[in-house]
């Protein structure tokens, strides 16, 4: 009885569980920020840079536990509702993404300080103006293709969690991401930036 | 970085891979996690805190304690060591605690509990009884609410005895404080969001209110050095400490065993409460047989006869193979503690090693509301690392070289929680 784990230990509580379960006991929604506050992160961070992103990625799980009773398992998994509270906070902060690609399409390694890890400072150097040039083209995308795009690119989400996240038709996903990938390709010059060294 | 990209199929993932390349962060920093932790418990706790506030009462804070003679007894003799032992206390008779009245058949197909006890009784007849110390050595956890019932706390600690009447030896306890913390995860949470407590302060306990386990007195979450006290006894027998004759003399013979046990159970009832139910007698008399089987120097004759009583009682049943506290194999024995109404106090279990038929733990579990609804399980156990008579000799710690001074402790009920003696806590287990 003392080995084995005590009853309350909500390990094998999947997500949506662990939700529903936290109606009753708050404490447990402890246990969804310990899963996915590091991915979460990494997402805003990646879109705004880590300042912010601390701030934002903690706001979305104190956004998620207030609503959590308006939780719906039928419309999707948590991880995607997780997402997109932080796209909808994200959305409070157009503005600061803006000004960071616009910093970025200036000098893509100019984010060194926050993170600088040798060999990406590099690697980034030498794409620089073609990365520059996706920056550019980035800040120009629509605020709902940048949500797309970036969800799929950074959070590596699926479209069916794209379609769960954003709210909006799994065929609308495809269809802005297309377009979205065939203007950025556009951009880039249809050259692999990384080995092309394409300016000219 | 260049070397894989060449590899990499330059139309498809590209685009992608380039944002991720420009885009990429790497995680968060650990005092960014934890802030973001901290403002989601704080939340957490708000929401505990207001839907809670009426429901939490001063739990044991607002009780009168009540003196007990048998625990007067004990401190009186154990000194400023029993602070740090999980004492059973003897229930007087307005608790009415009572085994499960009727036998039952193991259902399954393994040994029953009668079985198991009697299997016990012969092997430990065949154990050796020779040494200059009877050693036992016992790690003891306890799951106990914290004193503002938000979250489990999992106390440690660790007990030697070395007993012995070799002239110009002396007896000792050694017991080691290892220690409190969150007993789960979602403990851990709660008492984040209390402010991370290292402290806890327990008041007096009331010692006749079914709880399981009612620590008394201040405990940190920190260890203890370990603290040594010399004994002038042989140990435990219902309750009362016992002396070198008294352990010697007793029958190895289960019928007299039991006589003996029964007029001990008896004569104490003339001064304490009265006994009045056959029942509360068979909750002694398997108490103290517990006490002989995990606590005294008897002879292997004595330890057998006191399984055998166990095995006439009512209201044991076999758990079959069980694992222990400390991951060993053993059998295990259940039963159940009711209130005269039948409602459940708590379930004790026993896990006895078949081979030698020496007891490896014994545990009380019970189930308890927190101040936010949630239930969580109670309880402690007492695991015996180590057992038997040895020529060894006790480490002391340092603080032991010198004589400690044994302490008469008169009664003190403090009727306010402001200051209990806070050098002296006290678990309790009814």
């Amino acid at each position: 009885m003392w080995k084995a784990a005590p009853p309350d230990v909500p390990t094998s509580l999947d997500d949506a569980e662990l939700i529903q379960e936290s109606w009753r006991r708050p404490d447990l929604f402890a246990v969804l920020y310990d899963r996915y506050f590091g991915e979460i992160h990494r997402y805003a961070a990646g879109r705004l840079g880590t300042q912010i992103a601390d701030d934002l990625a903690a706001e979305t799980f104190l956004v998620a536990f207030r609503r959590r009773q308006s939780f719906d398992p039928s419309r999707g998994d948590v991880r995607p509702w997780l997402y997109g509270i932080a796209t909808n906070l994200l959305a409070q902060h157009r503005r600061s993404e803006a000004r960071r690609l616009e910093a970025l399409q200036r000098s893509p390694a100019g984010d060194v300080a926050e993170d600088g890890h040798e060999e990406r400072v590099t690697a980034r150097v030498t794409a620089a103006s073609a990365q520059g040039r996706l920056a550019s083209e980035l800040r120009r995308l629509s605020d709902g293709d940048r949500d797309v795009l970036l969800l799929v690119a950074l959070a590596n989400l699926s479209y069916e969690e794209v379609a769960q996240t954003l709210g909006i038709p799994f065929g609308t996903v495809g269809s802005r991401l297309n377009r979205v990938r065939r203007k950025l390709r556009r951009a880039l010059g249809g050259v692999n930036p990384v080995i092309g060294g394409s300016d000219g | 970085m260049d070397e894989a990209d060449r590899h990499a199929d330059p139309s498809a993932e590209n685009e992608m891979a380039v944002i991720r390349r420009l885009l990429e962060a790497s995680g968060p920093l650990p005092e960014a996690t934890e802030a973001g932790r901290a403002r989601l418990l704080s939340a957490i706790a708000g929401e505990l805190a207001g839907e809670t506030e009426a429901a939490a009462p001063g739990w044991i804070a607002t009780r009168r304690r009540r003196t007990s003679r048998w625990r007067g007894v004990w401190a009186l003799t154990a000194g400023a060591a029993a602070a740090l032992l999980l004492t059973v206390t003897v229930t007087s008779s307005d608790s009415l605690l009572l085994l499960t009245p009727q036998a039952t058949v193991s259902a399954s197909a393994g040994p029953t509990a009668r079985q198991v006890l009697l299997a016990a009784a012969t092997a430990v007849a065949k154990s050796p009884g020779e040494g200059v110390y009877w050693r036992s050595r016992t790690v003891t956890g306890a799951l106990v609410p914290d004193p503002s019932r938000r979250y489990v706390l999992r106390f440690s600690m660790e007990k030697q005895a070395w007993l012995t009447d070799t002239t110009g030896k002396r007896s000792w306890w050694i017991e080691h404080y290892l220690g409190a913390k969150p007993a789960t995860p979602p403990d851990e949470y709660a008492w984040r969001a209390a402010g991370s407590p290292t402290r806890w302060h327990y008041p007096a306990v009331d010692g006749d209110k079914g709880s399981i386990v009612e620590p008394a007195g201040t405990w940190e979450s920190g260890p203890r050095e370990p603290e040594a006290t010399a004994l002038d006894t042989a140990g435990i027998l219902l309750a009362t400490p016992t002396t070198w004759a008294e352990v010697k003399a007793l029958p190895g013979d289960p019928a007299r065993l039991r006589s003996f046990l029964e007029a001990r159970i008896r004569g104490q009832a003339a001064k304490g409460p009265r006994l009045n139910q056959t029942a509360e007698m068979e909750v002694r008399l398997q108490r103290s047989c517990m006490e002989i089987l995990s606590g005294l120097p008897v002879s292997p004759e004595v330890r057998a006869s006191a399984y055998q009583i166990l095995a006439s009682l009512p209201g044991i049943k076999a758990d079959g193979e069980v694992v222990d506290p400390l991951g060993r194999t053993g059998q295990g024995l259940r039963y159940e503690v009711l209130r005269s109404d039948q409602s459940k106090v708590s379930d004790v279990r026993y896990v006895i090693d078949p081979e030698s038929g020496m007891p490896l733990s014994s545990e009380t579990t019970g189930i308890r509301e927190l101040a936010n609804g949630r239930t969580v399980e109670v309880g402690s156990y007492q695991a015996y690392v180590e057992m038997g008579w040895t020529d060894d000799k006790p480490e002391l710690p340092e603080s032991a070289q010198e004589e400690p001074a044994e302490k008469p402790q008169e009664e003190s009920p403090s009727e306010s929680q402001e200051e209990p003696a806070p050098e002296e806590p006290d678990l309790t287990i009814q």
